[in-house]
């Protein structure tokens, strides 16, 4: 299917017709306000995308740790995160064309040892999916697999110009003021290479719809909350998507009151359609792969997931826009203290298991789910710890290794053998323990 | 053989409409074996798309895997296949849906009906289920079983499609006019008119203009 009249990679055509085709399906269902607005504003996005490509106005291409308010700053720049085809393809396209992506990483000589997001994404600059950038930057949240897909950006385009972002694994001041100084040194840099100067107002303008998504994400957070949620637990993840290729953007607030205004619907609607058995707080990566997965958990175990790691969003987002330096610095903590990729899988172990306590009470859950991405080696590395804190907090805490982007390390029959055994066998029997005992 | 999944579904608040399993492979199952006939346009529907779609239905139970991998498209019953797509259902929602009563977006939100496979694969899928609220009345009239078709509004299965091109928003039309007629020769004055012998003849038609035989199609 050509996109804006023109024929495009077959990734891109696929994943373009099928958004086309689910915008239509859920149309028939307008209850849906936060599946439409997702699906209409990643459309969107895409369609702006490919009208700047087309327009040769200059890209940016960046990795997973880092988001995108200073580049909307700049005007009509492209911004390109490196792990755009691989959560498109998976989610709206062809799982098949993810793990192609993957393969023609692999096979152009990339590590098979780094994140399978980093690998589709390196597949997709190899297989030429994405409008040549005029500068790269690179961060290093949140494990080594970024710092070698920056590496790989660079080698791949090795005459555009790098900038290095260094996030320490710290979130104290002295850390947000270093990086807030590393922020204002990349300003001269994107302008430079971009051709764009600096538009302070406008940054001020794209700091304001920070704030006003961030207020609209605690909303949809307080809302998933309460018990029974209501909204589906599929949508959870998406916080984590709108972070890295939308914040900052009109289109990144719709998604945000789109989740805000579905949750708040159906929580004071009530209307149900399975009944809720079991709340777990699923900690580490959705399951990418087969996004259907969690409607099985609902309908099949009564299992729903109220918030994951990649939903929440912490309470340090907001930006102050009295002066340059305060939006620098709030831009500085939202990159630290916000989002997981910098939050907890670059920070200490004691914040990563002070968040999930924190979760689990918070959303009233039964349990946890460590659905560990083979990649991950940063969790995999605290996992002791992290057993040891579940163990003594009475937290009954499933943990099983997948990969979020490739259904071929751990496929869907195991999947839902292990979350069935761990809901039907530990939990719920609990469960009924402690109602007995209380 | 129906797996937990399915049994947990949730159930219209109405009587089951098939009282036994040889009551629904006579229904359901007639109903999938004509899709052979209308193969061109099956073909057409799914944009050529070489897959294979598993149904799991229960209460009561039967799982088929329709073939687009095949040619001629088979269909199988009683199959472990896993299908590269896959819809789990209950055989009263599945009768709705075939009936357009149960649109399949609100099916899958309200947990009616569990889909599984890749989403651009699914997304052509779904189109089959566009198609089958104009065949499947016709099929139960024709097996005279006209007491399934249920009566009462139906709502829009999708939105409104986006017809980009332009020679698609002059066939459309057209394709409605066609349509009309047929229906109006059946209503006034052959009510014995075979439905699906018109749209299997309207699949060859397809076939003869284009010069693309199935083998074509599917590669």
């Amino acid at each position: 299917m050509p996109i804006l009249g023109k024929k495009r990679k077959q990734e891109w055509e696929t994943v373009w017709k099928t958004l086309s085709d689910l915008k239509m399906l859920f149309a028939g269902d307008q209850e849906e306000l936060a599946l439409n607005a997702l699906m209409q504003n990643i459309q969107n996005f895409i369609r702006e995308q490919f009208q700047k490509a087309d327009a040769g106005k200059p890209a940016i291409w960046y990795n997973i740790g880092y988001g995108p308010p200073l580049i909307y700053a700049l005007g009509d720049v492209n911004n390109v995160p490196l792990a755009e085809m691989s959560a498109l393809c998976s989610i709206i396209g062809d799982q098949a064309d993810t793990e192609a992506l993957i393969d023609a990483s692999e096979a152009a000589g990339y590590s098979a040892e780094c994140c399978s997001a980093d690998k589709a994404g390196i597949g997709a600059v190899v297989k030429g999916l994405y409008p040549d950038p005029c500068c790269i930057v690179g961060i290093n949240t949140p494990c080594d697999s970024q710092v070698a897909a920056f590496q790989a950006m660079a080698e791949l385009r090795n005459k555009v110009p790098v900038f290095p972002i260094d996030v320490p694994p710290y979130d104290d001041d002295r850390t947000l003021k270093y990086i807030a100084g590393q922020l204002a040194e990349m300003i001269p840099f994107l302008e430079k290479n971009t051709g764009r100067k600096m538009d302070w107002d406008r940054l001020k303008e794209v700091c304001q719809t920070v704030n006003r998504t961030s207020e609209y994400l605690w909303q949809w957070m307080e809302w998933r909350s309460l018990s029974p949620t209501l909204q589906p637990s599929k949508l959870c993840a998406f916080t984590m998507v709108l972070v890295i290729a939308l914040l900052g953007s009109p289109l990144g607030e719709n998604i945000a009151r789109g989740l805000a205004e579905d949750a708040r619907k159906k929580a004071q609607e009530g209307a149900k359609y399975f009944d809720e058995k079991v709340r777990a707080i699923w900690y580490q990566d959705p399951v990418w792969w087969d996004i259907q997965l969690y409607d099985w958990m609902e309908a099949e175990l009564g299992l729903v997931i109220p918030m994951d790691i990649f939903g929440f969003y912490a309470s340090e987002a907001w930006i102050d826009i009295a002066s340059k330096d305060s939006i620098l610095f709030g831009l500085a903590r939202l990159l630290v203290n916000c989002g997981p990729m910098s939050r907890q899988f670059r920070g200490t172990m004691k914040r990563y298991i002070g968040d999930f306590m924190y979760l689990h009470q918070r959303f009233q859950a039964d349990c946890g789910i460590m659905a560990g991405h083979i990649a991950c080696k940063h969790a995999w590395g605290g996992i002791g710890l992290f057993k040891e804190a579940c163990k003594k907090a009475g937290i009954p805490l499933l943990i099983f290794e997948f990969d979020m982007f490739d259904s071929r390390i751990l496929t869907r029959k195991e999947l839902q053998f292990e979350l069935k055994r761990f809901t039907n066998e530990i939990v719920i029997p609990q469960k009924a323990r402690l109602a007995r005992k209380s | 053989m129906a797996c937990r999944a399915r049994k947990k579904l949730r159930k219209g608040p109405q009587m089951s409409y098939f009282k036994s399993q040889q009551e629904l492979e006579q229904v359901i199952g007639g109903f999938l074996r004509i899709f052979p006939k209308m193969e061109p346009l099956m073909r057409e529907a799914i944009g050529h798309k070489k897959m294979a779609l598993k149904l799991e239905l229960s209460d009561p139970d039967l799982t088929a895997e329709i073939d687009f991998t095949r040619s001629p498209l088979e269909i199988r019953f009683k199959t472990k296949a896993e299908g590269a797509i896959a819809l789990t259902t209950t055989a009263d929602h599945f009768h709705r849906l075939l009936l357009g009563i149960l649109p399949i977006g609100p099916g899958v939100n309200h947990k009616q009906i569990l889909i599984r496979g890749s989403v651009a694969n699914l997304m052509s899928g779904v189109a089959l289920f566009y198609l089958a609220p104009t065949i499947y009345p016709f099929f139960l009239e024709s097996i005279g079983r006209k007491d399934l078709i249920l009566p009462g509004k139906r709502p829009p299965l999708h939105g409104e499609k986006i017809l980009e091109d332009k020679m698609t928003k002059i066939v459309s039309p057209l394709a409605f006019l066609l349509g009309y007629a047929l229906g109006l020769l059946k209503k006034h004055l052959a009510k014995n008119l075979d439905i699906v012998a018109a749209l299997e003849s309207m699949g060859k038609g397809l076939i003869s203009a284009t010069g693309q035989s199935l083998e074509e199609s599917k590669s």
